[in-house]
């Protein structure tokens, strides 16, 4: 079943204005599109909204309304560029990402929910990323792209159940449709404003009266779009450009501009999930003078360190005439980053100073008091665990890459936790009193005494004849007051024991 | 789709745990994440954790750190009790580090020692059953620590450890009860900062998590 984001940023023009100019969050905004006496307002920040200026109006009128009111002329070539930018990011989330419009984003969210705690905790990343870059977003998951989109409607994060896109979206407003406006006229002035009650619309009628049109429209109201998404592609190479304020001469400030600009480069890359093949360095001169260094790794890379190395042996042999004003690395050839690849993205543990930390607390309170445990395959229960010293782990972890691990999923997706039980060693006696089938029916240890709301067993373990040989019945019991305990008796010797006590 | 297999196809897809650090900690357990700000135990601050013997505060604790290592951070455990069982932690997750402290004191020294070296997202303190509660400033030490290192210390304890804990950013009560529907566990959020006191209630499993 196919499963859709969408990612819908409130007021994206606007906010992509103030995203550029953060200093002009608080000033009445208005977008102007077209030229000449054809512009118009196309979008408004809050402010300018309530003061009473609306889309579509002329400058004059809205100048009228608000003296102070800011006009911007909308840069569609820059806005694009900042929604694949945008998507770029996105694509970290999902194989595939579309670009459906200002600030509207689909992504193919199919399979993954299993990424992340769950889907809503998905939802809250994508929000979160978009947040992160200025941009306040709401995101919602469904069936179909429609009602993706018609979802974010209903909340900041929303997960439609599979199955139930039509009775998730009804009550939703029927201008969300991509309606014609004489539609839109038609069906609101039948009175037909939800589009719940277009959904219920039979098909003959709603194709007699607007034809194919109309089926489109019945059809997505209903959450059936099955239309495909059309996932974004690059425009541009991974590039990363740098202006310098002033320019710059000296070998340690190009060392250290040249450090920044790979950095962004292979982060750029990262994200794409690509390895540098071959790339170029253009530095653009006071003078005018434009350099081309070509970069080519002995193999593709994903380090940030060795395009710079690179990248600095390359500058030894050049002469600059005069300083830098500009540099601009560029990929020329990509591959797709190996696995064995991916662990030079993550967030490295500091090895050495785990180590010192493991030898402050063993000499503060003895190499026995610092363990890892270990499952070993035992029949005594308190021996199936094994602890070890710690160091052998943190060799493990230095080496073991996040992305490769199996996740425990079950039941952390569930919600439902696996109880946590104190076990203890050596098992404590009990004062137990049993039914005349020998079944505990009141209990008392250190903590809890009291009659028994139920005991499940027995559980019977026995074995190791050959060497300490045991024989016990193991029950779980709850007292009346909701306490749960592990306990067995033993059978070779006599006497009730707590052996667990769920916490 | 499995997430091995989404992964292998499309390496350049992000798990939450590649993602930038979050300034909480979700407990895995989706019914209390939702209430708790910021959807989880925040980093950088005190959390405590109390109840009585078998309230379940132990469970909660657990889970909390069993989301951490299977995100693949570092998590440690400081058990005064010396009663740590890892249940519903499989080794493919990785295992905590376990420090048992043989008092109070050590315990203390020992939490503090685990956030000053920066590496451990997660430190539980598990004082459950120490007649002593940490003192004030005691806790305010921790508490500097656990901002700089930017790690979520849990402490456990059977009774609140003081009413005046200014240095305690959350404070939660277990509390396990029977219903006819099964186990519940109660868990009151008691002190948050920006958040409304509130009480969750989760379903404990069935199976009820034999060793």
């Amino acid at each position: 079943m196919r499963r859709i984001a969408c990612v819908r940023i409130l007021n994206p023009l606007i906010a992509h204005f103030l995203q550029r100019n953060p200093n002009q969050r608080r000033q009445p905004i208005a977008l102007l599109k077209g030229t000449g006496r054809t512009q118009t307002i196309c979008a408004l920040s809050r402010s300018a909204f309530e003061a009473g200026l609306r889309v579509g109006m002329l400058p004059q009128q809205a100048e009228a309304v608000l003296p102070t009111v800011r006009f911007v002329l909308s840069d569609a070539s820059a806005t694009q560029q900042e929604w694949e930018r945008l998507a770029i990011l996105l694509e970290r989330f999902s194989p595939s990402v579309e670009i459906a419009g200002h600030g509207l984003f689909y992504l193919d969210a199919h399979g993954m929910g299993r990424l992340y705690t769950d889907i809503r905790d998905y939802l809250a990343h994508l929000r979160a990323i978009l947040l992160a870059e200025s941009y306040p977003a709401r995101a919602a998951v469904a069936g179909s792209r429609f009602s993706a989109f018609a979802a974010t409607y209903l909340a900041e994060s929303y997960v439609v159940t599979q199955g139930k896109d039509r009775q998730s979206i009804a009550r939703l407003s029927v201008r969300l449709l991509p309606l014609s406006p004489s539609l839109a006229d038609a069906l609101l002035a039948l009175g037909i404003q939800t589009l719940g009650k277009l959904a219920a619309l039979p098909d003959g009628q709603v194709e007699a009266r607007f034809g194919r049109e109309g089926i489109e429209m019945l059809r997505l109201a209903r959450g059936e779009d099955p239309s495909p998404l059309r996932p974004f592609r690059h425009t541009q190479p991974p590039t990363a450009e740098l202006t310098l304020d002033g320019p710059l001469e000296g070998g340690e400030a190009i060392r250290f501009v040249l450090s920044h600009l790979c950095d962004r480069f292979i982060s750029q890359l990262s994200s794409r999930g690509l390895a540098c093949d071959q790339a170029r360095l253009y530095l653009r001169l006071e003078n005018h003078e434009k350099i081309t260094i070509a970069l080519r790794p002995a193999a593709a890379t994903v380090s940030a360190r060795l395009l710079w190395h690179l990248a600095l042996a390359a500058l030894e042999h050049e002469r600059l005439a005069a300083p830098v004003v500009a540099l601009r690395l560029e990929s020329v050839q990509t591959s797709p980053a190996a696995p064995e690849q991916k662990p030079l993205f993550m967030r490295a543990i500091d090895n050495e100073a785990a180590h010192v930390t493991l030898a402050k607390l063993q000499a503060a309170l003895g190499d026995d008091a610092v363990l890892v445990p270990k499952r070993i395959a035992a029949y005594r229960p308190e021996n199936r665990i094994r602890w070890e010293p710690p160091e052998r782990t943190f060799e493990k972890t230095k080496l073991r890459d996040p992305n490769e691990k199996p996740h425990d999923l079950g039941e952390v997706r569930a919600g439902i936790p696996s109880e946590g039980i104190r076990l203890c060693m050596p098992p404590l006696p009990m004062a137990i009193r049993t039914d005349t089938m020998g079944r505990p029916v009141w209990a008392q240890c250190a903590w809890v005494w009291g009659p028994l709301a139920q005991a499940e067993g027995p559980e019977r373990l026995s074995g190791e004849w050959w060497s300490y040989p045991y024989d016990r019945d193991y029950y779980l019991i709850d007292w009346t007051t909701g306490e749960r305990a592990w306990v067995f008796l033993d059978r070779l010797h006599g006497g009730w024991y707590l052996h667990g006590l769920y916490d | 789709m499995a997430s091995v297999a989404l992964l292998q196809r499309h390496p350049h897809l992000s798990r939450a745990s590649d993602l930038p650090p979050p300034r909480t900690l979700a407990t895995g357990i989706a019914a209390l994440d939702r209430v708790l700000p910021n959807q989880g135990i925040p980093l950088g601050h005190i959390t405590e954790l109390h109840g009585p013997a078998s309230s379940g505060k132990l469970t909660l604790a657990q889970s909390l750190l069993r989301n951490v290592l299977r995100h693949g951070r570092l998590a440690a455990w400081v058990d005064l009790t010396g009663t740590f069982y890892p249940v519903g932690l499989p080794e493919s997750i990785g295992a905590p580090l376990i420090v048992r402290p043989p008092n109070l004191p050590l315990a203390l020294k020992a939490t503090h020692i685990l956030l000053h070296s920066r590496q451990w997202e997660l430190v539980v303190a598990d004082l459950s059953g120490s007649p002593k509660l940490a003192s004030p400033q005691a806790l305010q030490r921790l508490s500097i620590e656990a901002k700089e290192a930017r790690a979520a210390l849990v402490i456990l304890h059977d009774h609140p450890t003081c009413n005046l804990g200014i240095w305690i950013a959350l404070r939660l009560q277990a509390r396990r009860c029977l219903s006819p529907q099964g186990r519940i566990l109660r868990i009151a959020l008691e002190k948050a900062r920006g958040q409304r006191t509130t009480e969750v209630a989760v379903p404990l499993s069935p199976e009820g998590g034999r060793p």
